[in-house]
């Protein structure tokens, strides 16, 4: 009984904490989706549907809307491969001290903020004159490419961007994934002639089920959520709006333009996207085997 | 459960207790005003001398600064306006915003007599966003001037044996001579208008250079004249058939600004403030009047006419209970001695009528002399969010010079529609 006094009184402040900073926000901004709210107004009219309507026929919204599908969709699924293969490649190694070494150098670039990196690579990597990018490619005897300012270039640079800076915490999972698999497993399939391949495709994948949700789910969530790179290394959302995504566009007209009520129902839509697919995964990604 | 309870009991009372603190001059003689502004060296340390001065000859007051990066100052300003608790007693304000504040009610009107100075002796451009409803509500510091002045390379010119552009035909002669490629690629940029601000400002003063105008008196926008299209296809052509430039300046890919690519050599001329020689002087560690000069940006038109926007002002907290005392700091800066030694060390063009004309600071701003000439020629641009109307000319701008429409009346035509429906909803 004083145990679950206790119990409850450490989780009052967490649920406080969710109330307000989570809940309380999404209930508010839910509510300023069906006015026309604006800050600097000491009035602000009640709408009913109105916003929602505008977004079906307002082409920026459609072009955030695509982007992002596209940035999500690309950039999860290269993650969650080249992450599994690098975690594999790195449990290969014997000695502990070496796979520790890989985990590191992979990780690195995730203990940088994401702003920070995103403007070293804006304005020295990505660059057309004097930007590393180009130079490697010119040394190999390539032409430079506009990478941050060709409209066609822009979702690519971001989405490299994005890759290198994000995948040493996938690889940091599946590493410890793959650690927890039992070795008998692998022992018995060496017995019966599996190379490593077959090891991999029929005892590794399917034995890290959980892993492989976990990270395919937050890796979805934040990838939807990604805003920094869109926000500092690419100029006012690109040429031609082509690195504009959902939360950029919310930031825009929410702080920009000052149309709150309008850039919660987009918020409303982002929220509702995410929301589904994490439902949908969740479901997909029953387990019998859990490592 | 004794001791949780204590616990408990403790973090209330000093919750409670920090909650509760007032401002920390309750229990002294002196009102002690808070400032807010944005963290820029050679300002900050203006304002601290300027309240030093002012706190010498007024003994009662003392003022306490916080100054933020300018990314976060403006929400933060933003938000404790529009919460009406807390924040500063004095903002360092953009003039752009008083459109958005002054309606509100967040901030303190200024009072007549020094309205009435400002009004008279002041440019308008300066103080135009801060009036409402006939009330000034912010104290206009500088003259933010986009067009009328223009950084240039002297090496690059030199070596071209180029001189210095006296008409708008010289510039074009100028700029397509002193431009350089290698294939697509630009070794010499001949002149790089094009960035955020300056189309915009180059395309509305060669409207009104040219006697035509670009809003009318109901508020809605008309581009789509004589005067603007002979301008728009005048700025895209110098990118599209004269080449000198490209359009990187919206679209981005550089790492560098136009102005810093001058500076760093790969660029002629570059229309901007006089704000940018202390970056060619202190990062660049060029010499201005040797390696760079700040000249005269000629006129397209016969008339000498171009449109200005604001520039950064002084406001007083609508809800602040030391208002009175903040007004006193205002009409302090209100000093021409003041704002012209303020003005001087902020390499600021001034907003006050009397500070640009006196000869002490031509003799101390040397550079300023081509802008000061013109101060007069300036009109406020208009009573709108300037962010949204740049953003729509440059996006039309962009499409229009890489084919996106049929023509020209097309494209203002477009520009118009999308100008009144953005700004004039």
């Amino acid at each position: 009984m004083k145990n679950k006094k206790f119990v409850r009184i450490v989780l009052i402040p967490v649920f406080i904490h969710m109330i307000v900073f989570i809940i309380m926000p999404i209930v508010a901004g839910l509510g300023m989706s069906f006015l026309d709210y604006n800050p600097l107004r000491s009035i602000n009219e009640f709408i009913g549907f109105s916003n929602f309507e505008r977004l079906l026929a307002d082409d920026n919204f459609k072009i955030a809307l695509v982007n992002t599908l596209v940035f999500v969709i690309v950039t999860v699924c290269i993650n969650i491969i080249l992450s599994l293969v690098l975690a594999q490649l790195i449990n290969m190694f014997k000695s502990n001290k070496t796979r520790s070494l890989f985990r590191m150098i992979f990780f690195l670039p995730c203990v940088a903020p994401l702003v920070a990196s995103s403007v070293v690579w804006g304005k020295s990597i990505f660059p057309t004159v004097n930007g590393l990018a180009n130079m490697i490619l010119n040394a190999l005897g390539l032409s430079s490419v506009n990478w941050i300012g060709d409209p066609s270039m822009v979702m690519i640079s971001i989405i490299i961007f994005t890759i290198w800076a994000d995948i040493g915490y996938n690889v940091i999972l599946f590493t410890a994934g793959l650690d927890g698999i039992p070795k008998d497993y692998y022992e018995a399939a060496e017995l019966d002639g599996a190379n490593g391949f077959q090891k991999f495709r029929y005892i590794t994948v399917p034995l890290l089920g959980r892993t492989f949700a976990f990270v395919t789910l937050m890796t979805l969530i934040s990838h939807f959520q990604m805003f920094a790179q869109f926000s500092v290394m690419i100029l006012r959302n690109g040429p031609a709006n082509s690195g504009l995504v959902l939360t950029s566009y919310i930031y825009k007209t929410a702080f920009e333009t000052k149309d709150m009520g309008y850039a919660s129902a987009i918020s409303m839509v982002l929220f509702i996207i995410i929301l589904g697919i994490t439902m949908v995964q969740q479901k997909a990604n029953k387990v019998d085997w859990e490592y | 459960m004794k001791f949780l309870k204590a616990c408990l009991a403790c973090m209330l009372v000093f919750t409670l207790t920090a909650c509760g603190q007032g401002s920390s001059d309750e229990n002294s003689d002196k009102t002690v005003l808070t400032f807010w502004g944005h963290q820029n060296e050679a300002w900050n340390k203006a304002y601290e001398e300027m309240a030093a001065k002012f706190e010498a000859e007024n003994e009662d007051i003392e003022i306490k600064f916080e100054f933020f990066p300018y990314d976060q100052f403006e929400s933060k300003v933003q938000t404790s306006l529009l919460s009406q608790e807390g924040g500063a007693d004095i903002y360092e304000l953009w003039g752009g915003w008083g459109i958005d504040f002054a309606p509100t009610g967040a901030l303190a009107p200024i009072n007549d007599t020094l309205t009435k100075e400002i009004l008279d002796g002041y440019y308008e451009p300066t103080y135009g966003s801060l009036m409402f409803e006939e009330k000034l509500y912010g104290f206009p510091l500088e003259f933010n001037i986009e067009y009328g002045g223009m950084i240039i390379n002297d090496n690059i010119l030199e070596e071209k044996s180029i001189s210095v552009p006296q008409n708008w035909e010289e510039l074009r002669t100028a700029a397509k001579n002193a431009t350089v490629k290698d294939g697509d690629t630009f070794v010499t940029k001949g002149f790089d208008f094009v960035n955020w601000d300056s189309v915009t400002y180059m395309f509305t003063s060669m409207i009104m250079s040219q006697g035509g105008s670009y809003q009318n008196e109901d508020g809605t926008f008309t581009f789509n004249t004589e005067e603007g299209r002979k301008a728009f296809q005048e700025l895209t052509d110098m990118v599209v058939k004269d080449g000198v430039t490209d359009l990187s300046g919206l679209t981005g890919g550089e790492g560098l600004e136009g102005y810093q690519q001058l500076f760093a050599g790969t660029t002629a001329m570059v229309p901007r403030g006089p704000w940018t020689i202390s970056e060619g002087e202190l990062s660049f560690e060029l010499k201005y009047g040797e390696d760079f000069d700040y000249v005269s940006l000629p006129f397209y038109g016969e008339t000498k006419s171009f449109a200005a926007e604001t520039g950064w002002s002084l406001a007083v907290n609508g809800n602040s209970k030391k208002s009175d005392a903040a007004m006193r700091f205002l009409e302090f800066f209100a000093q021409e001695e003041n704002l012209l030694e303020f003005n001087v060390a902020c390499a600021q063009i001034p907003a006050s009528k009397e500070v640009a004309q006196d000869p002490e600071f031509i003799k101390k701003m040397p550079y300023a002399e081509p802008l000061v000439k013109i101060l007069d020629d300036g009109h406020f641009v208009g009573y709108f969010n300037t962010d949204t109307f740049k953003e729509k000319i440059n996006e039309v701008f962009t499409e229009y010079a890489t084919g996106g429409y049929a023509s020209v009346d097309d494209a203002l035509m477009d520009l118009d529609k999308k100008l009144n429906s953005a700004i004039n909803k």
